[in-house]
């Protein structure tokens, strides 16, 4: 008989694992990705190859350099590529990109100790950093189904998302059934609000993400803009007496970013709070940025600096958000 | 039906099928029974037999060390060959009786020769079974004459719960209890409400025993003078905690620092009711007890039922032995049982099972991705996580802060844990450096 081995319970594991989330998220995004490269082209395939091309070489490179176990497997670069890629413009140059997902993943993640470490969204940060870096680059959108080439995009005729229409007084509006499909303008991944739920309803019914963040976060963008937003769809002026409560609210939903952030970015877990009181503030935190850039902002789009601007306040929330016991809550005697 | 439950809580496999079916096996006891004097943790006895002395099956050979303890008896006749220091399950060494069974279970005198309990006292019925030297045998092994009697505080107990949850994957020790003693266990629990004076109580049991509900539903039906309340919980881990059961079937909460008896509860397990029933009706003391017999590596697994003081290697070898060689042999259930070193470990009267695993196959463990997996269903509202964090840290001050105290180790963190961390593992040996 060999020596028998003793240990702490418990003696049996689930069969949770960072891996199997990861992939969850990977198949979450792949409507998205595929409803992307349907409207943006072939171009949006190679950005999106990349991007997660970089970010796990990046990872891997960074990793025998500072003599660290290899753990691209865990699939959490291939995650972090993904998600940037498909909130890039596909007109984006790819050594852009790929500068923007080695930027996410050695200074964002790396630098502070790794999977678990980082303290903004890797993906979110690398998108920022692209944005101030090459703003132009960042903000120059197509139409779907405009042929591109590979490496020179500059002739091609640029236009405005639809967030940007709502904010031109007098522009054509696409109609809800173009946003909710995809046919409009817009980062790769953002554009077809119907791919983005199914990836959100798998995530949720796979018990991956809580449905409480991007609920909170949806609910707060739904009553802020329709109370603030104006009659037509349109911005209203600051509290200038106009029309309240007449916001169109859909619009703001199934436009812009918000599914793909609600659904995919505000929910990382190592950058959301851990309680899920906590996860609540912070979709209702995340909601409120993102109305008050988008109506009053200089950008069209806020969903991405309110993400960042809550992840750098989650310490905060989860001070204040730690869950009462069972034995103190409510206690008879 | 609306089923009972907590907050919180895992469902890792139950792999109780393969036991759940077949009857409890009689296990003869071995040529050589070691008695340890301390059977639970704090609660210890001191020798009073010597080597060379004959005992009789049923007599008294640890006496209490305090008011509290309950005593020890010889599960078997014959003859005392050694008193000395053998290993407890748990790892350390205690002082232990050897006695070497002559086989003829000569039986010493009865404990108790009334046959009424319904004449006797709560003072009475609480030194027959402290004299039976019976403890909760869920695996706790609290003493059950301190439960029967009433608390110090003035307060009464008047809810009574009969815990038959079995929440622990493979044991089923309980529920071929239920299906085999179901009288005993109505008869102890008829004890119980006659002791506090009550005439309503509790029977909880989870949904996965269909068989043992139906069974006791009916029994209850019989009842004329006492209300038993047959009702069924989800199955989910821990639901059989203590805290846990309470909240799921009165919904009452337990306050931190207090026990179900300051707010007039007491549970009881299974086992133990048989126990009691037994010590007053027949006048014995709690000699044997079952136990499930599990794992992958175990060719034939069963329930079985065992004198106190058998080694594990005899209970292993009178089953038909291992299919394969076991890693961790794990007395209890695997979420929160022990693993003991060597198979010459005797039964212990909180001996629920004998898990024998082979290689258990554990990923990795990863940094902390503060997925809140463990916040949402820890049972007892913690932050295991965090917890976890200020135990490696050896920062003690915030780990109490954290009201580590009141952790259950009941190991559903470390069992859905995605970074496969093992906080229930940390937070346990942090507790013991506080202490």
């Amino acid at each position: 008989m060999q020596a028998l081995k003793t240990a702490h319970a418990p003696h049996i594991r689930g069969k949770n694992s960072v891996q199997l989330i990861m992939l969850d998220v990977l198949i979450a995004l792949l409507p998205a990705t595929i409803a992307g490269i349907i409207f943006m082209g072939y171009r949006a395939a190679l950005l999106i190859f990349v991007c997660i091309a970089s970010s796990v070489l990046s990872e891997a490179l960074w990793q025998i350099f500072s003599k660290k176990s290899i753990t691209v497997s865990d699939l959490s670069a291939t995650v972090t590529g993904l998600l940037l890629a498909l909130a890039l413009p596909v007109t984006l140059p790819l050594w852009m990109a790929a500068i923007g997902s080695a930027f996410a993943i050695i200074v964002v993640k790396q630098f502070f100790g790794g999977l678990g470490g980082n303290f903004v969204n890797p993906a979110l940060a690398g998108r920022a950093f692209l944005m101030v870096s090459w703003f132009a680059q960042m903000t120059r959108w197509t139409e779907p189904f405009t042929s591109l080439n590979i490496t020179n995009n500059v002739d091609v005729i640029s236009t405005a998302t639809p967030l940007e229409l709502l904010a031109t007084p007098g522009a054509t509006l696409p109609s809800y059934l173009e946003l909710f499909i995809g046919n409009v303008a817009g980062t790769i991944g953002e554009v077809s609000a119907v791919a983005l739920l199914l990836g959100g309803i798998y995530l949720i019914a796979r018990k991956v993400i809580n449905w409480k963040i991007p609920a909170a976060f949806i609910g707060t963008v739904v009553v802020g803009t329709f109370i603030f937003c104006g009659s037509n769809g349109l911005f209203a002026a600051p509290f200038g007496g106009l029309n309240f409560f007449g916001g169109d609210w859909l619009y703001h939903i199934i436009a812009g970013s918000l599914l793909l952030g609600a659904f995919f970015m505000a929910t990382d877990p190592v950058t959301t709070p851990i309680s899920q009181k906590g996860q609540v503030y912070f979709g209702i935190g995340c909601g409120i940025i993102t109305v008050i850039i988008r109506l009053w902002g200089g950008y069209a789009e806020g969903v991405m600096f309110a993400i960042l601007l809550m992840n750098v306040a989650t310490p905060l929330i989860d001070k204040i958000s730690m869950p009462k016991r069972l034995e103190a809550k409510g206690a008879k005697s | 039906m609306k089923l009972l439950t907590f907050k919180g809580g895992v469902r890792p496999p139950e792999n109780k099928l393969e036991t759940c079916n077949i009857p409890i096996k009689n296990i003869a006891p071995s040529k050589i029974m070691t008695f340890l004097m301390s059977q639970t943790g704090e609660f210890s006895c001191v020798p009073c037999v010597s080597i060379g002395s004959d005992v009789l099956m049923g007599q008294l050979i640890g006496e209490p060390a305090d008011d509290i303890s309950v005593p020890i008896h010889s599960s078997v006749s014959g003859k005392v060959i050694a008193v000395e220091e053998r290993m407890h399950p748990n790892g350390e060494m205690v002082k232990a009786v050897i006695i070497e069974d002559n086989g003829f279970d000569t039986p010493a005198q009865a404990i108790s020769a009334n046959k009424d309990y319904r004449g006797l006292s709560n003072d009475e019925i609480v030194d027959v079974v402290r004299k039976a030297g019976i403890v909760g045998m869920g695996g706790e092994g609290f003493p059950t004459h301190l439960k029967l009697s009433q608390p110090q505080n003035g307060k009464k107990i008047d809810k009574i719960i009969v815990n038959a949850a079995e929440t622990e994957p493979y044991l089923t020790c309980d529920h071929r209890t239920i299906l085999e003693k179901p009288y005993e266990l109505i008869g102890g629990l008829k004890v119980i409400l006659h002791n506090f004076g009550l005439t309503k109580a509790y029977i909880a049991i989870e949904e996965n025993k269909p068989d043992a509900i139906n069974l006791l539903t009916q029994l209850a039906k019989r009842e004329k003078d006492i209300k038993i309340n047959v009702v069924t919980l989800k199955s989910k881990y821990p639901q059989g905690g203590e805290a846990q059961m309470i909240s799921a079937v009165l919904k009452h909460k337990i306050q931190p620092g207090k026990l179900p008896a300051d707010m007039g509860i007491a549970v009881f397990n299974v086992g133990t009711c048989c126990e009691i029933y037994r010590s007053l009706m027949f006048g014995t003391s709690l000699l044997s007890r079952v136990v499930t017999v599990a794992g992958d590596c175990v060719k034939n697994p069963v329930n079985v039922r065992v004198r106190i003081g058998t080694s594990f290697e005899h209970i292993f070898e009178s089953i038909g032995g291992f299919s394969k060689e076991p890693e961790r042999v794990i007395m209890g259930g695997p979420m929160t049982g022990i693993t003991v070193s060597t198979l010459d470990i005797p039964v212990t009267k909180t001996t629920t099972g004998l898990i024998a695993l082979n290689k258990p196959k554990f990923a990795e463990e990863l940094p902390c991705i503060s997925c809140g997996k463990c916040v949402i269903a820890c049972p007892t509202k913690l932050v295991p996580a965090e917890l976890n964090t200020q135990a490696r840290n050896e920062n003690y001050g915030n780990f109490e802060a954290l009201h580590a105290s009141d952790c259950i180790e009941c190991g559903t963190c470390s069992y859905l844990c995605p970074s496969n961390q093992h906080q229930t593992k940390h937070v346990r040996l942090a507790k013991l450096a506080v202490e």
